[in-house]
């Protein structure tokens, strides 16, 4: 989950195996966000696909960026497996938007599988990978931070590999 | 060089992966390697590990003690932790590089052990502060940027939870540059904990030294029923995916 236009309906399409049951229409809120400039629809329920291991079958969310659909993080979170945090990492409020967010996880108990995955930055930008380690650590103290590209599978595959095997049982 | 001969024993000479041992030395032209029935007369030896091998069950089985033989070849599907260095662990289904690799080190160490000369040479990677002790991680480094796929994961999920030296992540089958690159990336990042050999006190386990180590601690307890379903699915992507990027 994370932010309009973040990128987590392509990330999802990365990775599943299925066609990615997708609900978008068009957008009214395009010209209002820079960030998602070029984007003409946006997820208005969830998309869904899946992994197929034989007869077991593995579901991936999509979940929808805007305040207005919190009742479908209310019914998905706290059922999470894992959750891939998909956040802009060219923003200037990037931080306040981090922590918006890692409310939201830790309010359905989603915080403890949890992989926060920065895109639209440089790999080698240490200072903001550390900007946002001392925010998440706040919430997660081993909770990854990566920095990915949501077209790219391999770098999907880990931040939800991350996710899981994130360690979870978090003594003092 | 001159090609040197080098005698190999298994006692599961029948096992698919002792099979596919043999089958991978044949590609190797560097040196000559003779399979010997009489364990006293050979250099190395092939040890099937099937799933559920104890280390301490092995270590009892397979005594180098009193022997000739100056490395044990382990294959195993799993991660095999708590060896010393002289068994070398290699995940199957076997790489060939990766069995290359180990080759050059162990002949490498025979031939120079039997000229009686100082053990490699140090160079300056050597330096690094996890090639001298054990090591734990504290945090994640940015796994995306390693060229190396989701294995490298599985290896960072050990290091939370054991300190390890830089040999025994040999059986994680990741390219060596690349974990010298993460534990680089990490040691530089505050996320790696450096224990001296010499300090391989049980108080490892609790000191911890950079900023980061005022972090929570990983505790091991029973894994709850979500934890073992995210494992679970791991697994899964792990044998889907592993080897593909």
């Amino acid at each position: 989950m994370g932010p309009f236009g973040v990128g987590k309906t392509t990330a999802l399409r990365a990775i599943s195996d299925t066609d990615v049951v997708k609900m978008d229409v068009a957008s009214a809120e395009v010209d209002q966000l820079d960030s998602a400039e070029g984007k003409t629809t946006t997820t208005v329920g969830f998309d869904y696909g899946e992994w197929r291991f034989g007869e077991e079958v593995i579901e991936l969310y999509g979940l929808p960026g805007q305040e207005r659909f919190s009742l479908l993080w209310d019914k998905f979170l706290p059922e999470t497996s894992g959750v891939v945090l998909w956040l802009y990492g060219d923003k200037p409020d990037g931080i306040d938007e981090a922590r918006r967010w890692l409310d939201i996880l830790k309010s359905r108990d989603a915080i403890a599988r949890l992989c926060v995955a920065l895109t639209r930055v440089d790999s080698m930008n240490n200072a903001l990978m550390i900007e946002y380690r001392n925010l998440v650590v706040k919430y997660h103290p081993f909770a990854p931070i990566i920095t990915a590209d949501p077209r790219e599978k391999s770098h999907v595959l880990k931040a939800v590999s991350m996710a899981l095997m994130t360690p979870f049982h978090l003594g003092g | 060089m001159t090609n040197r001969t080098f005698k190999l024993w298994s006692p599961n000479r029948a096992q698919p992966s002792v099979q596919a041992f043999m089958a991978a030395l044949s590609l190797r032209k560097k040196d000559h390697w003779e399979w010997v029935a009489d364990k006293q007369a050979s250099d190395f030896w092939v040890v099937d590990c099937p799933a559920g091998t104890s280390v301490t069950g092995l270590k009892s089985t397979v005594s180098l003690e009193g022997t000739r033989c100056q490395a044990v070849f382990c294959l195993t599907p799993e991660v095999l932790s708590g060896l010393e260095s002289n068994y070398v662990v290699l995940r199957t289904p076997i790489q060939v590089r990766r069995l290359f690799e180990a080759l050059d080190r162990v002949t490498d160490e025979q031939h120079l052990a039997s000229q009686n000369t100082v053990k490699a040479t140090q160079t300056a990677s050597q330096t690094e502060p996890w090639m001298q002790g054990r090591f734990k991680l504290l945090g994640w480094p940015n796994i995306t940027q390693y060229d190396s796929d989701i294995r490298i994961i599985e290896l960072c999920t050990h290091l939370f939870t054991h300190e390890s030296t830089l040999s025994e992540l040999n059986t994680f089958g990741i390219d060596d540059d690349v974990i010298q690159e993460m534990l680089r990336d990490a040691h530089t990042n505050g996320l790696l904990h450096v224990s001296q050999v010499t300090e391989q006190a049980a108080s490892l386990s609790t000191e911890q030294t950079s900023s980061q180590a005022s972090r929570a601690v990983v505790r091991p307890i029973k894994p709850a029923k979500r934890e073992q379903k995210a494992s679970g699915i791991f697994q899964k992507l792990l044998k889907r995916f592993a080897f593909s990027d």
